[in-house]
């Protein structure tokens, strides 16, 4: 119990300094090895486990450090310590908010600049990643985002590969399609190197537009779906995007 | 009284000689000295004791002047017997196991023996003699008697001394007796192990000679074979392959090794010699001492020879059985197609250099022989039991251990030149990854790629690794299982069930190979081999086949009617062209499938990604019986492909230095190159042959590859082409506008050109485009990874 107690209470400066410095230097190595990780010779799937695993730890690292630190400072005269500690948590507790969030946020890399994005109602590129949140370049200006903001409202990412999904096709029929068309067109999208693998393209006869025959595919990206409208047409299919 | 004592002492001495000395019996012998030793001992203190007894109780029976001699001088010279018969005693025992050695003979210990008891009575005789002269001058009156008390005045009793001598001495013939039982059954044992051995190398010897045999006497069958005969020379060719395995005599000699290892004792003190009238001692642990320099000196040397003759074997086993299948593939009807004319004079050629081999090997072997033999020779010399500076079977223990006493001292100097050097590698390091990143995508694909390119002068040996599949029972090795599950879905099939297996797996993973080898193993004459562009032949009939399987399969199912057949249909995915796609043919296949009649036995094959898109879009897999896997494969059966294969090459491997490659090292570079190649068998051969460069004479020098990683040069544009081109395992321009439409000409055609330029788009003889073989699997995870197409079953 006494060494317990005495873990607790029995801290000086002496003891922050060293920490901090054994933090500062395991911070340098990990720094130095997420610089020459390129040329390591090892396994490609293990490099890229242990790649996300320095992204991981560069994320959590520096705020369990400081955490670590000022819990630390605190011990060594805790009255006084508390107290500014407190008074600057206070002061700048919705920026250490933001950071931490943007942190987690940036983890999964989602953001990258000239992506288009959605937030509340603007909509528009990113143009700076910060710290502490987005900057977005819309039709009527420049818009500044917190990350606690993108949390509490969420976004929308509107282009890139991640974007991808199910989109309904609407094609005009002018005449009944025989069996020999209808065989054509269930080859010509089957074998289109458009549409992705994971999801068999659905067809039906729409309820709503008589005379539309509609299909419900599954893209990666949005532009290969307009590629392959373009492919049905060039075979004589009047395809349209109809809402999903 | 105590010269009763001393008489009776006398007359035990004289008694126990004669008694030990009529003994025949070593062992007997031995244990009678010691036992006899102990009762004299025991008189000699029980009269030293009597006279401390008297003295001390002032109760002089006898003259004091008798008491003191008894103390000072009679036990001195009967100390000096003991010494002596403890003495001879050491000294016969040593003599037992020196002539159980073989360094001394019978008639010698025997003269020992008579010599020693001569020697012990005449000493026994003089000690009397001397103790009884004395003991008669020192008594004969009281004016002598006084002398020798007054000169004994001043000095200490020394009888405490001598009583703890003689019972040290006791103590020691004790052991010596008890250890000699030990002693001559640990050396009975080292015996037997040197015999083993040289029964070991006997056998290994007649080994070398029956496999030389054996390739000697398939020479003379192929000789005298006709073609009208080939069925007669397979079948010979069969018993011969039969006969190359043999008992593993390695195996059998480290039983053996450990059998002895176990009976032997572990540490042991044993006399092992004289000096001052001290005896010597020495602690061996002789199961341990064996144990340590078998394991270090002898068993790498034998582990050699038995891979020496494993690969002679591997080599032979090898050669009759390609020439077996050979042969076979000839008077199969199915195969009419391909070119398979026999040379009977190539076959008898290449039995010829595996013969020459094989002598080679036997040189090889009787110089690791003779080494092996020198190193018995030097160290297990069990004359080095009684050796005072050397020790028996010396590790280096002693030596690893003065060293760290040197050592202790400087550790502080090599922490500062470590740092030292960590520094200097550290800035080294930076500098190459600067250097590294200043590199362009397309100059580290291309890094990679040259990295990966095979020695072109080094095209004969290439050509046995990367040739088309050769027919190997080695094959076997590791697919076991699978071959079991298709045996049993053959046997289902038989039974009257639906009979269809799809073989899946990465490029290069052997599907082609297992299923040619299946087919030949359960439908021998029975396989009917459906590919695209191809002339198909059944029963007398033929078809032309282009790019349509609707005619196949109405095909073969009019003329199989009757009779069990396999339809092999290798690569479906090779089943598209411009005009037909993969999906409508698998339509139509999966239609005809369930048409045919139980008589026909159905297996494909194709890669992950095709059967998974394949099974989301046509639910492919649920029309198969079983889907057999060919990714997972050990490391061994990857080193033995590789081993086998070099073996036939008759090519030694050597370092960039030079140097020989020693079997542990070879296990290694195989270790790497499976890692390196994720453990695919294809991949692992291209990876070895790139790793081979050509040099002048018999070896070929292994150059260890740079550890470049493949850059991702995934993008939007290039995705989606790769995939295509994974997908359908070789496709052309032509092909590709059909199936993008205008997009690939406004769009993607440059890309393909960017492609082909950095050589990750090939172009065959045909025209046709593919992924470069070196990057197809890794393009495959990459892909996989952009979930563009799944690759793991």
């Amino acid at each position: 119990m006494n060494d317990f107690n005495s873990i607790l209470t029995e801290y000086n400066w002496s003891h922050l300094i060293i920490i901090s410095i054994l933090f500062l230097l395991i911070y340098i190595i990990f720094l130095f090895v997420r610089r020459v990780i390129v040329i390591i010779p090892m396994a490609k799937w293990i490099k890229i486990k242990f790649i996300n695993f320095l992204n991981i730890f560069f994320i959590y690292f520096g705020p369990l450090a400081t955490l670590i630190l000022a819990s630390i400072f605190v011990l060594i005269k805790p009255a006084l310590h508390g107290l500014i500690l407190g008074l600057a948590l206070l002061l700048a507790f919705s920026h250490i908010r933001n950071f931490l969030n943007g942190r987690i946020i940036n983890s999964n890399e989602m953001f990258s600049k000239g992506q288009l994005v959605r937030i509340s109602d603007k909509s528009g590129i990113i143009t700076e990643i910060g710290k502490l949140g987005l900057r977005i370049r819309s039709d009527d200006g420049l818009h500044y985002f917190p990350y606690q903001t993108l949390l509490t409202s969420g976004y929308t990412l509107s282009s890139g590969d991640k974007i991808g999904g199910y989109y309904h096709l609407s094609l005009r029929m002018t005449e009944l399609m025989d069996e020999d068309q209808m065989e054509n067109l269930t080859n010509i999208i089957l074998s289109s190197p458009y549409l992705d693998g994971d999801h068999k393209p659905e067809f039906y006869r729409s309820l709503s537009s008589e005379g539309h025959l509609n299909i419900k595919v599954l893209v990666k990206e949005e532009v290969h779906l307009h590629e392959l409208m373009k492919l049905l047409e060039e075979n004589g299919f009047d395809a349209t995007l109809s809402k999903s | 009284m105590i010269s009763e004592l001393l008489e009776d002492y006398y007359h035990s001495v004289e008694q126990s000689i004669h008694k030990v000395w009529s003994h025949s019996d070593p062992l007997t012998f031995i244990n009678g000295l010691a036992e006899e030793f102990t009762l004299i001992s025991g008189k000699v203190i029980h009269l030293g004791s009597r006279a401390q007894q008297q003295f001390d109780a002032n109760e002089f029976a006898n003259p004091i002047s008798f008491i003191l001699f008894v103390h000072f001088d009679f036990l001195k010279e009967v100390k000096n017997f003991l010494i002596l018969w403890r003495d001879v005693m050491f000294q016969y025992q040593k003599g037992l196991v020196l002539e159980r050695i073989g360094t001394i003979e019978k008639h010698q210990l025997q003269y020992v023996k008579e010599e020693s008891g001569q020697i012990l009575q005449d000493a026994h005789e003089e000690v009397k003699g001397y103790s009884r002269r004395k003991l008669s001058i020192i008594t004969d009156s009281e004016k002598t008697s006084s002398n020798y008390v007054d000169s004994l005045s001043g000095k200490n009793n020394p009888w405490q001394i001598y009583k703890q001598q003689i019972e040290t001495l006791d103590a020691q013939t004790d052991q010596i007796a008890d250890n000699h039982v030990r002693i001559i059954s640990n050396v009975d044992l080292f015996i037997e192990h040197k015999i083993d051995l040289e029964n070991f190398l006997k056998d290994m010897n007649a080994e070398f000679v029956r496999i030389g045999d054996l390739a000697r006497s398939t020479i003379d069958k192929i000789l005298q074979t006709e073609e009208s005969s080939y069925h007669k020379l397979i079948l010979q060719l069969e018993e011969v392959i039969g006969q190359i395995e043999a008992k593993n005599l390695l195996q059998i000699f480290s039983d053996k090794c450990d059998q002895i290892i176990d009976s032997l004792s572990d540490t042991t003190q044993i006399s092992i010699g004289l000096r001052n009238n001290q005896l010597l001692y020495k602690e061996i642990d002789f199961s341990g001492a064996l144990n340590r320099w078998i394991n270090g000196q002898v068993k790498p040397l034998l582990t050699e020879l038995q891979e020496l003759l494993d690969s002679e074997k591997g080599a032979l086993n090898l050669n009759l059985t390609n020439i077996k299948n050979r042969l076979s593939l000839s008077i199969n009807e199915s195969y009419t197609d391909l070119n398979r004319d026999i040379d009977l004079e190539a076959f008898q050629n290449s039995n010829r250099a595996i013969l020459t081999s094989i002598d080679e090997s036997l040189n090889e072997f009787k110089s690791i022989r003779n080494l092996v033999e020198a190193r018995y020779e030097e160290n297990m010399n069990l004359n080095d039991l009684y050796d005072l500076r050397n020790d028996f079977l010396s590790s280096s223990q002693q030596y690893i251990f003065e060293q760290f006493k040197l050592e202790r001292g400087s550790w502080l100097n090599k922490i500062g030149q470590w740092l030292i050097n960590v520094k200097g590698r550290g800035k080294k390091l930076l500098a190459n990854v600067a250097e590294e990143e200043a590199l362009s995508e397309s100059e580290r694909i291309v890094r990679y790629l040259e990295n990966l390119r095979p020695d072109e002068e080094n095209y004969h040996y290439n050509n046995i690794f990367s040739g088309p599949s050769i027919y190997s029972d080695s094959f076997w090795v590791g697919r076991e299982q699978k071959i079991e599950r298709f045996e049993k879905v053959v046997k289902n099939w038989r039974l009257g069930y639906q009979g269809s297996v799809v073989l899946s797996g990465m490029r290069f993973s052997g599907k082609t190979t297992f299923g040619d080898l299946v087919a030949q193993k359960y439908f021998n004459n029975k396989t009917i081999r459906v590919r695209p562009f191809s002339t198909l032949k059944i029963r007398g009939r033929s078809i032309n086949i282009k790019d349509d399987i609707a005619p196949v399969m109405e095909f073969i199912g009019k003329y199989t009617i009757g009779e069990q057949f396999l339809i092999w249909m290798d690569d479906l995915e090779t089943w598209q062209s411009a005009k037909i796609s993969l999906q409508q043919n698998v339509k139509t296949l999966l239609a005809g499938l369930n048409k045919l009649t139980s008589n026909v036995f159905f297996m494909t094959a194709t890669s992950n990604w095709v059967l998974f898109y394949l099974a989301r879009m046509f639910q492919f897999d649920q029309v198969f019986q079983a889907e057999i896997n060919l990714d997972q494969l050990k490391e061994d059966d990857v080193r033995k492909a590789i081993s086998i294969r070099h073996g036939v090459t008759h090519k030694y491997l050597k370092t960039e230095s030079g140097q020989r490659v020693s079997t542990d090292e070879f296990r290694q570079i195989v270790r790497n190159v499976y890692i390196q190649a994720n453990y695919n068998m294809g991949d692992s051969l291209n990876l070895w042959v790139s790793s081979i460069k050509f040099d002048q004479g018999d070896h070929v020098i292994f150059n260890p590859l740079a550890k470049y990683t493949l850059p991702d040069f995934l993008n939007e544009i290039n995705r989606i082409i790769l995939r295509f081109i994974i997908m359908s395992k070789g496709t052309n321009e032509y092909m590709m506008r059909r199936y993008f439409g205008t997009s690939f000409t406004n769009k993607y055609s440059a890309e393909i050109q960017r492609l082909i330029s950095l050589k990750i788009l090939v172009r065959t003889d045909k025209g046709m485009l593919n992924i470069n073989k070196y990057l197809v699997n890794e393009t495959a995870r990459m892909l996989d990874d952009s979930k563009y197409i799944s690759c793991k079953r």
